[in-house]
């Protein structure tokens, strides 16, 4: 038996950025096979464009309508989380098996995805209502460009700004941690 | 007693001064917004990060590709320009949407300002220094500079920014998801642009990168048997074969008139109004006949 927010939830649910992002993907994992080259420096990228679309579904134009009800915006949240990540996890793991048929393609990377939806289902957590979703959709993006684009910093501002990338799943620790202490937000 | 009169007939066509004004807010609006700038900075990043790879081609070619941020910035400041046109209006507004969505383009102009000048800046650092590296010994220079329609291709590329942040809202309604996407293709063209820049996908790719590797001899020839004067890559793990380096200006120049039909395209999707059709057939003729151009004058 489906539990009855099941059906409200992934109606209400903002499924279209990871239906693009599954779309875009597959475009990209055909052209790759077609060149015969996996496109390796794209990884973050990816992750970071899932993760946005993970957290991008969280927005509920009805948030302000469902404050009063007893079921608790965290629990809202983590009902839409449920229903998002294992689809983003599966685009996740489509693309990588797609980029294993090829030369470059490297292991099944699953904390940098794990990192990268933490961190944003986090920063949409604590940030100000009005812009939460938003922050929470920039903040993967953003890291992973910076990270890409820093050159001869200082070594430790680097470890940071490649953190999702070096150490995931202590950021995953990390963010899962922040998101538990801000779970009545 | 009643006095009927007449009310003047509406005037259906926006004054010009109108759209012009707000065109203006728009534009000041557009260079306010975060994005750009902080694509510029990135930008910067990934054009510091070319100088450190040595192979053939690889600072000619990053250089290019490096104003992918940038353009994602413009694609995002526009996306929210064009994102207000979701908000309703009420319907005797005194300017059209298809006005609004006029101003608005025209607003983003100032963008285009903006990476017009970075080009124009990052060209004279190059006339300064001397020239980017291009090409390995014995065929090989350390000053190669841009031809004018390779400084083209990134202005070009900051109106088709522009025009496809706006298609993009206009189609998906809904910011985020705008965004998301724009990020995705700018920095799958830009961070692998080499995907799309193979023998025959070079003429549709967004971001063009040259030169072109023809071969000139096979992995075992002589490179000093070469004419002096020809640009060599080495053989290497992509490539079984010396290669000659061209750079050619006509397909440079062909492939901004394709950027021109690809903006012209995409403001066909996000400007309604009577010139749409227009806009529809006359850049999808333009599209073919520049890719077909473009394979003409390919060396």
């Amino acid at each position: 038996m489906t539990p009855a927010w099941l059906v409200p939830t992934v109606r209400a649910t903002s499924w279209q950025p990871m239906a693009g992002v599954a779309v875009a993907l597959s475009g990209v994992s055909a052209l790759a096979g077609g060149l015969g080259r996996w496109p390796d420096s794209l990884l973050g990228i990816v992750a970071a464009t899932l993760a946005a679309a993970v957290v991008a579904g969280l927005r509920d134009p009805a948030a302000a309508l469902l404050a009063a009800v007893p079921t608790s915006a965290a629990v809202r949240r983590a009902r839409r989380v449920a229903l998002l990540a294992p689809v983003a996890l599966l685009v996740w793991l489509a693309y990588l098996s797609a980029g294993h048929e090829l030369p470059a393609a490297r292991g099944w990377p699953l904390g940098l995805l794990a990192a990268l939806t933490a961190t944003g289902i986090a920063v949409a957590a604590w940030a100000p209502t009005r812009v939460a979703v938003s922050a929470g959709v920039a903040v993967p993006l953003l890291w992973v460009a910076v990270g890409r684009a820093s050159h001869g910093l200082d070594p430790s501002v680097e470890e940071v700004l490649l953190a999702w990338k070096n150490y995931p799943w202590i950021v995953t620790a990390a963010a899962v941690a922040a998101l538990l202490i801000g779970r009545n937000r | 007693m009643t006095i009927a009169t007449v009310a003047l007939p509406r005037v259906t066509a926006e004054p010009r001064a109108a759209v012009r004004r707000l065109a203006w807010i728009e534009g000041l609006r557009v260079l306010r917004h975060p994005a750009p700038w902080i694509g510029l900075l990135l930008s910067v990043g990934w054009a510091i990060n070319v100088f450190d790879q040595t192979w053939a081609s690889a600072r000619y070619e990053g250089l290019v590709a490096s104003v992918a941020p940038l353009l994602l910035g413009v694609s995002l400041a526009s996306v929210s320009a064009f994102g207000r046109e979701h908000v309703p209006v009420a319907d005797d507004a005194p300017m059209s949407a298809a006005g609004r969505s006029a101003a608005r383009l025209l607003g983003g102009v100032a963008l285009v300002g903006l990476v017009a000048l970075v080009v124009g800046a990052v060209a004279f650092w190059l006339r300064l220094r001397g020239g980017l590296a291009l090409g390995d010994e014995p065929g090989r220079t350390a000053h190669a500079y841009y031809s004018l329609p390779e400084l083209l291709q990134p202005v070009l590329l900051g109106c088709f920014a522009v025009a496809l942040g706006a298609a993009v809202v206009h189609v998906v309604r809904q910011r985020l998801a705008a965004s998301i996407a724009l990020f995705l293709f700018w920095f799958l063209v830009g961070g692998t642009y080499w995907m799309f820049n193979g023998s025959v996908a070079r003429w549709m790719a967004v971001v063009q990168t040259q030169p072109v590797f023809v071969e000139a001899g096979p992995r075992t020839a002589d490179p000093t048997s070469f004419p002096s004067s020809w640009l060599l890559s080495v053989p290497g793990e992509f490539q079984d074969f010396w290669a000659r380096l061209i750079v050619s200006p006509a397909m440079a120049a062909w492939h901004d008139v394709y950027l021109v039909a690809l903006t012209m395209l995409a403001v066909a999707v996000a400007v309604p109004g009577r010139t749409r059709r227009w806009l529809l057939v006359s850049g999808a003729l333009l599209a073919l006949c520049a890719v077909l151009m473009q394979r003409m004058v390919t060396p």
